[in-house]
């Protein structure tokens, strides 16, 4: 079997990626719940604030430190994987991601130290001024990437004499057309993940009957945020959809399943097709009537733009790029649907006693992270087949490397981010474990690798310790 | 005896029902609103909804508290 380079460094880039974006969606959202939650702790002095600052702020250091590494992996790809990608596109990403270190990790990294261990150390409000620093350097970060990502979506403020591109505008660069939406939509996605982890913690140990104040508290914060900010996110992803429509018509003619060039009228809304690139016909498409003229011309007969728009050697395909959307949108009609219903149960005053509900939500934990990886792959998958949309094609921004080196490099990863979300989700399901009494706020030496993959190692010496006084002493 | 447990059926069912009508309610405004925010009717209203629905979830949230954890 013959190995392609192409799509080795393609799925490896898309390996590395999907693992990373993880973890930053994560501590976006979490450092900014930490904002909240201290500061409501410093007002009202309830400690049961405190006590949940410091069992979301273990869960919240450990995402940072995998999102910072595995970040790192990322720049080092763009040479070695898409060397002709980073010799053109050099000057415009480059200083944004040099801006990137300078100013949000610089930021992030003087004052995690003191967030993270410097509680009892300082004064509450210089903590808290700490946590607002860190919660700004996460701000930044995502501001500077999305401008990077947003640029290859779409290019602005460049020109390119021989074959290499020179900025002329570093406004226009920055601020290019599709920044403005893209960067609160993801922000959102990063709030909207965290205020589901934490409802759903909550709601899990409320049905547990564990730690009930914690528990309630930490539902109505969850939930609350929650239906204020999926209601957000849907104004801002249908604005942003208008923007792709304009500058990416491609991503929306293959996000809706149509192939023709104009829909059917009334247009139906598809939630199920089987697409067939090479005859661009769909073999099977489930759809709802009406809704897709309804939702996308906003009229009751509106026809919609199909993928036989954009000539054939410019098209994403059509699977990839419906599906992604599909569950992205998916989700966030769940999300929708269970804001309304917390609303209802709060009004009703049984938000924390019915069982149904709070199931729901413990299901609902990961939902952020998968739609925020949904739409990230609708992104991508739907800029193809350019990586600079209409400048520079994939297929020619791969450097020439052999496809051992690939292959290995791709096992190697694969083999190292197993390991640590392995260690990710045994630190987090331990300290869910513990409950927030007695999370650490931090994850404890175990002495040794092994030990470290046995969460209940340490907890029978640390019982062990506390019942015999001589040891103790 | 007999009325007694028929009157305690008839109310359970009676709250059943005020229940089930009143999760309809919300589910028929909830999607009103969805198709207002993602902009079916306009942009002015899409804001208007958003402006609506945040106050709308901000009142309920401060002002209906003292929930009893009842599993």
């Amino acid at each position: 079997m013959k190995l392609d380079p192409a799509i080795l460094a393609r799925i490896q880039f898309a390996f590395t990626v999907s693992f990373h974006i993880m973890f930053p969606t994560m501590s976006i959202g979490l450092a900014s719940f930490l904002v909240v939650v201290e500061a409501l702790w410093l007002k009202t002095k309830n400690p049961v604030y405190l006590q949940i600052y410091k069992f979301w702020l273990g869960i919240f250091a450990m995402g940072f430190g995998i999102g910072v590494v595995t970040g790192i992996v990322l720049l080092f790809e763009f040479g070695l994987g898409f060397s002709r990608f980073a010799e053109i596109a050099g000057p415009a990403i480059g200083p944004m991601i040099a801006l990137e270190v300078l100013t949000a990790f610089f930021l992030e990294a003087g004052f995690l130290g003191v967030m993270l261990f410097g509680l009892h150390r300082i004064g509450a409000k210089l903590h808290f001024f700490a946590t607002c620093m860190v919660a700004i350097g996460t701000l930044l970060s995502a501001s500077w990437i999305l401008s990077a990502n947003s640029w290859m979506q779409t290019p602005a403020g460049i020109a390119i004499h021989d074959g290499r591109l020179t900025v002329v505008n570093w406004l226009h660069v920055i601020v290019n057309p599709s920044w403005p939406y893209r960067l609160p939509h993801m922000l959102t996605a990063a709030y909207l993940t965290a205020s589901f982890m934490v409802a759903g913690v909550g709601a899990w140990y409320l049905l547990q009957r564990k730690h009930l104040d914690f528990a309630r508290r930490t539902v109505a914060l969850g939930t609350a945020f929650a239906t204020v900010l999926i209601a957000g996110q849907v104004f801002l992803g249908d604005i942003l959809y208008g923007t792709m429509l304009k500058y990416q018509p491609s991503k929306m003619q293959a996000a809706e399943g149509f192939w023709e060039q104009k829909s059917q009228s009334p247009a139906p809304y598809y939630w199920f097709i089987i697409p067939d690139q090479k005859t661009q016909r769909n073999r099977f498409a489930l759809g709802v009537p009406y809704l897709g003229s309804i939702w996308l011309t906003h009229s009751l007969d509106g026809r919609v733009a199909g993928l036989k728009n954009t000539p054939r050697d410019r098209q994403p395909i059509m699977g990839m790029v419906f599906y992604a959307f599909r569950a992205m949108y998916g989700l966030a009609i769940v999300m929708f649907a269970v804001g309304v219903a917390s609303l209802w149960l709060r009004f009703q005053k049984r938000l924390f006693s019915s069982r149904w509900f709070l199931w729901i939500l413990v299901f609902m934990t990961p939902s952020g992270i998968i739609a925020t990886l949904a739409g990230w792959y609708l992104a991508e998958t739907g800029r193809q087949p350019w990586v600079i949309y209409g400048i520079l094609r994939t297929a020619d921004a791969v450097s020439p490397v052999p496809a051992q080196a690939l292959l290995s490099t791709l096992i190697a990863f694969v083999c190292v981010y197993t390991v640590f979300l392995g260690a990710f989700l045994i630190f987090t399901i331990r300290i869910i474990r513990h409950g927030p009494a007695e999370a650490p706020s931090y994850a404890e030496a175990s002495g040794s690798l092994k030990n470290a993959f046995r969460p209940y190692v340490l907890d029978n010496a640390k019982r062990a310790v506390d019942s015999e006084p001589a040891l103790r002493a | 005896m007999h009325f007694r447990r028929a009157w305690g059926l008839i109310m359970k069912s009676m709250k059943s029902f005020r229940r089930a009508a009143g999760a309809t309610g919300a589910a028929i405004v909830g999607t009103g609103f969805f198709f207002t925010i993602i902009g079916v009717f306009g942009l002015g209203f899409a804001i208007a909804g958003l402006v609506v629905f945040v106050v709308i979830a901000a009142i309920t949230y401060s002002a209906f508290t003292g929930d009893e954890v009842d599993l």
